[in-house]
């Protein structure tokens, strides 16, 4: 499920963070076309994630955040410049470490999930609280369902089918998951001022799990100098697989060029 | 005063419902049927609003009153779910939920010494 896009001698490299329940699957596509755009590109599955619903429900936000640590602490050792890409929850992962970590060359952040207030949240959602801050968190999980993050209907139905087959992501969401992204979530916000990185947003304004709110809260509060904020229209959640996938990938690129200290012909000769 | 009485009533009926349901739920919980625990969940979930809304009514009602004592004695029963929720793990669940089941009998066994003073 891992994966790892790499050049000779390169430079730059680009960690990429999954969502919650789900896996690097999400992020190939988007991660080759950063690839093939100049950048090395690692993604690696997190903690709990996987096939087993058991393990994610054993899982804390720090045990993520830990291990994404590790992984861009390994890349710093053998980058000059190692930029930060998340979606969902790996994009409040991404945050979480540029809290901490002052080299992160930047950052972006693809339907950050701070606040979960999207258009398919079930509708006995004022529950949630009872769920989350008592044991029966231990016990509820609520099924991914139509339209699964996913505008596009071609690609909707395969997901749908993948996820059946329970291959490529959790078919359900724990609600232990949802305790841990939101006790990290309110980390993030408490310190987020920390964050002068330069930063790209990204965000649907049809978002099915997160709405505008979470991108808002980003881009009003981080300290960063270089702050860029897109939002896009023809995607629910899953914006690196759905229809503005190629939008993203061009916006992705076009920002982390502009903040790189390497411009490209640097690059190949450095490559060749 | 009729009001202070119902909603004891209401939380003795509510809390033993609770009692009963959170038993039940370590049987129904065992199956591992997602579908089945997420239903009996949000079941759990009305129960323990309607749980919490009798402490919080019986504390309104005995305000100002020669009861507001007894009010005060079962308050930390509101808290209960939430503390054992914060502290409990995935890895321990069967200590924790029997630990649940214990404060709630606790709490019953308040309700009913409460019951038994004001009458």
């Amino acid at each position: 499920m891992n994966f790892e896009f790499k050049n000779e001698n390169n430079q730059r490299a680009v960690l990429l963070l999954h969502g919650m329940t789900g896996s690097p699957f999400e992020m190939k596509q988007y991660g080759k076309n950063l690839h093939k755009a100049g950048f090395d590109v690692y993604c690696s599955c997190l903690p709990g994630h996987g096939k087993d619903i058991k393990n994610i429900k054993k899982t804390k936000w720090q045990d993520w955040f830990n291990f994404a640590e590790e992984e861009y602490k390994t890349l710093k050792k053998n980058y000059s410049e190692v930029y930060l890409g998340g979606i969902c929850m790996g994009a409040v992962l991404a945050l979480a470490i540029a809290e901490k970590h002052k080299d992160v060359s930047g950052i972006i952040a693809i339907s950050t999930t701070l606040f979960l207030d999207g258009w398919t949240i079930p509708w006995y959602s004022f529950l949630f609280p009872m769920g989350l801050h008592t044991i029966l968190r231990f016990y509820y999980s609520f099924p991914e369902q139509d339209p699964y993050g996913i505008k596009n209907e071609i690609v909707r139905r395969k997901i749908s089918a993948l996820l059946k087959e329970n291959t490529v992501a959790l078919n359900y969401i724990p609600m232990t998951c949802v305790y841990e992204l939101l006790e990290m979530s309110k980390q993030v916000r408490k310190s987020i001022k920390n964050i002068n990185h330069p930063i790209l947003i990204m965000h649907s304004n049809r978002d099915d799990l997160t709405s505008l709110k979470s991108a808002d809260f980003v881009y009003k509060n981080v300290s960063s100098t270089v702050k860029d904020y897109i939002i896009l229209k023809n995607s629910y959640h899953l914006i690196v697989m759905d229809n503005d996938k190629d939008l993203a990938v061009q916006k992705s690129v076009e920002f982390l060029n502009s903040i790189s200290s390497f411009n490209n012909s640097e690059l190949k000769q450095l490559m060749s | 005063m009729k009001l202070l009485i119902y909603s004891l009533i209401s939380f003795l009926i509510f809390n033993s419902s609770l009692i009963m349901a959170f038993i039940a739920g370590k049987v129904i919980f065992k199956k591992e049927n997602i579908n089945l625990s997420s239903n009996y969940s949000i079941f759990l979930s009305v129960l323990l609003i309607f749980y919490f809304l009798s402490i919080l009514a019986f504390n309104l009602f005995s305000f100002n009153t020669k009861y507001f004592g007894y009010g005060i004695l079962i308050l930390p029963f509101l808290f209960m779910p939430f503390i054992i929720g914060r502290i409990s793990k995935y890895e321990r669940i069967n200590f924790y939920a029997n630990m649940q089941i214990i404060t709630l009998i606790w709490s019953f066994l308040a309700g009913v010494l409460i019951i038994l003073g004001i009458s």
